[in-house]
């Protein structure tokens, strides 16, 4: 962040003496726009959380509803139904960061193993693509993929006299889904970050350990990976504000009642049982309940990612 | 020594062939859909069909293209785009220029508080309820305006472009401002010009975005007055596991046509990936410079 350095006249005179430039009115008519859009349309809904603490009808508004105090989220802990919700966002979570995180990090170790300049790009080219697809698209894409009848994959696994698995439609076949085709989608992309932390190696100290006899294991061990400690820590704690984003998008395009026992994730809930079915005080009370974790948790993210490797955004 | 090298051979050869494996297997669902949408009703039906079309036509591209629905979904996602970037890109450069100047001299006053504004809208929102409730309130709904106006002020681009603005050479503005130039002329004739990588970075990640989002469009607005994306999403909704569903399958062009309609959404995204590909390498680069 810049800080204001004051110029030799005011110094030991309050900050308040700063002279600007005649023409700043400009400047606070161009961020006129940006502050009224985020006004309008992040910090008035955000008055909209009262709704949480009432009990809202829409032909009384907000003004003319009951007011319940935490009764929606003393329902919100009791209800199964939203506790089991709770539950499913975190364990697809978890296990979406603890598989990415792999995947992409050995992805990227051996891809910076590649000598080859054309396989490099080539490879490069196909597995960042799936990441620009919309999960509308690639919901499409899967559930032709995953059909237990004519889908591609079945068929494959029936060559091998395996039965054809349900995977959108059994509960632990989905939540394996769920997580397989995130790594699958997101491991390329996310390897970028990897790779620059890689190219930014002294290439000297590789030198060093050949002469020294270590091999290519030895190499990565103690070269390699500890290189790559601060960018995973930094990467690690920043998605723990990710605890509660299991990924409507790509739920949303891939569930169906079938698997709401282990699928169905806190935003696509509120979806369902706040937007569509209309229970606008519920649903905030539980989308209020993923904010402030969220928010927290990001919060402490930050402050831990800067107290470890030293990674602020600002 | 022989030995080792002879491993060493051995690593490289089995690692290229694992990397060129895992491309395969990120590039095969979409060259399977592909051969799908243009194999005939027939092969597609007994499920011969596996990554190369057989009795190659484009009926099912007749079909899915025939749909006004479709035709009309494309044209209101291009009109949404177009109009998310091109305010997205103005509104965002312009409040970047006003922060890159920081709260001093050449800044504004009450810096830190509009930093702190921004920054708190980042890290939490109402919620979809309380958003959705509001966009109605405001007689939004059904306009295209609902696809545009809520998303188009953006922290992270906001900040990456900031950054930028902040690397941008000093004396160049100086120069411009000692020669009589105003906060304006200086942001629009030599800010926006200097930015252009960075303008395109944003500006394909906008676009991207914005092509891609689907629950506004479902949220906001009517009927089949809905994006592509949306509509999309509309017409695959359809649950493989439904028991009514086997029957469906039978029926010949079904899955033909719905893998033409997906390609058809994803085709403005594969049409742009070669460019695309160029910048966002250059995009993360750009988003981790810090003064």
């Amino acid at each position: 962040m810049e800080t204001v350095i004051p110029n030799q006249a005011s110094i030991g005179k309050k900050k308040d003496k700063i002279v600007r430039r005649k023409d700043s009115w400009q400047l606070y008519l161009m961020l006129l726009p940006a502050v009224l859009l985020t006004l309008i349309f992040i910090y008035v809904p955000m008055g909209g959380i009262v709704m949480a603490f009432q009990d809202y009808k829409p032909y009384q508004g907000i003004t003319g509803s009951r007011w319940v105090g935490l009764d929606q989220f003393k329902f919100l802990f009791e209800y199964p139904d939203s506790v089991q919700v709770i539950w499913n966002t975190l364990r697809i979570a978890v296990l979406k960061l603890f598989f990415g995180t792999i995947a992409t990090l050995s992805f990227a170790l051996l891809m910076n193993e590649v000598r080859k300049k054309w396989i490099r790009n080539s490879v490069q080219t196909f597995v960042f693509l799936p990441h620009f697809l919309s999960w509308v698209v690639l919901g499409g894409i899967f559930i032709e993929l995953l059909n237990p009848q004519s889908g591609l994959v079945n068929r494959f696994l029936g060559v091998f006299g395996i039965d054809p698995i349900f995977f959108l439609g059994d509960n632990n076949w989905f939540l394996v889904t769920v997580v397989g085709t995130e790594v699958w989608k997101e491991f390329g992309y996310g390897s970028i970050i990897f790779l620059a932390a890689l190219a930014g190696i002294n290439p000297a100290l590789y030198e060093a350990a050949q002469l020294d006899g270590a091999g290519r294991w030895k190499q990565t061990w103690h070269i390699t990976l500890p290189s790559l400690v601060p960018t995973i820590v930094v990467c690690l704690t920043l998605s723990l504000s990710q605890v509660l984003n299991a990924g409507f998008d790509q739920i949303f395009n891939l569930y169906n009642p079938l698997v709401y026992e282990k699928g169905d994730i806190i935003d696509t809930f509120v979806y369902r049982i706040g937007l569509i079915g209309g229970n606008f005080s519920f649903g905030t009370a539980i989308g209020l309940f993923k904010s402030v974790v969220g928010l927290i948790l990001i919060v402490g993210g930050y402050r831990l990612a800067y107290k470890v490797a030293g990674y602020k955004i600002f | 020594m022989q030995q080792v090298i002879a491993s060493e051979r051995w690593f490289q050869r089995t690692n290229n062939i694992f990397m060129l494996f895992l491309a395969a297997i990120c590039i095969l669902p979409l060259v399977h859909v592909v051969a799908i949408s243009l194999s005939s009703s027939a092969a597609v039906a007994v499920g011969e069909v596996t990554f190369w079309p057989l009795g190659l036509n484009f009926y099912s591209y007749e079909r899915a293209l025939g749909d006004p629905r479709l035709l009309n979904s494309v044209l209101l996602s291009v009109q949404r785009t177009v109009l998310s970037l091109a305010l997205g890109l103005l509104v965002n450069c312009m409040a970047a220029y006003v922060l890159s100047k920081g709260g001093g001299r050449d800044g504004i006053a009450g810096y830190k508080g509009i930093v702190g504004f921004f920054i708190i809208a980042m890290l939490f929102n109402g919620g979809m309820i309380p958003t959705y409730l509001l966009v109605t309130k405001l007689g939004l709904y059904n306009s295209i305006w609902a696809l545009v106006l809520p998303s188009l002020v953006n922290v992270f681009y906001l900040i990456l472009i900031m950054n930028f603005f902040k690397a941008l050479p000093k004396e160049l503005e100086e120069a411009a401002f000692m020669d009589g130039a105003n906060h304006w002329q200086v942001f629009a004739r030599m800010f926006l010009p200097l930015s252009l990588p960075v303008l395109a970075t944003v500006g394909l990640f906008l676009v991207v975005m914005e092509w891609n989002e689907w629950l506004m469009g479902q949220i906001y607005m009517k009927g089949d007055n809905v994006p592509l994306s949306t509509f999309l999403k509309s017409i695959i909704a359809v649950p493989v596991i439904d028991a009514s569903n086997v029957n469906e399958a039978a029926k010949l062009n079904n899955r033909s046509i719905g893998s033409a309609q997906i390609l058809i959404g994803a085709l403005p995204i594969l049409l742009m990936y070669p460019v695309l590909q160029r910048f966002f390498a250059k995009g993360i680069v750009i988003g981790a410079v810090k003064e």
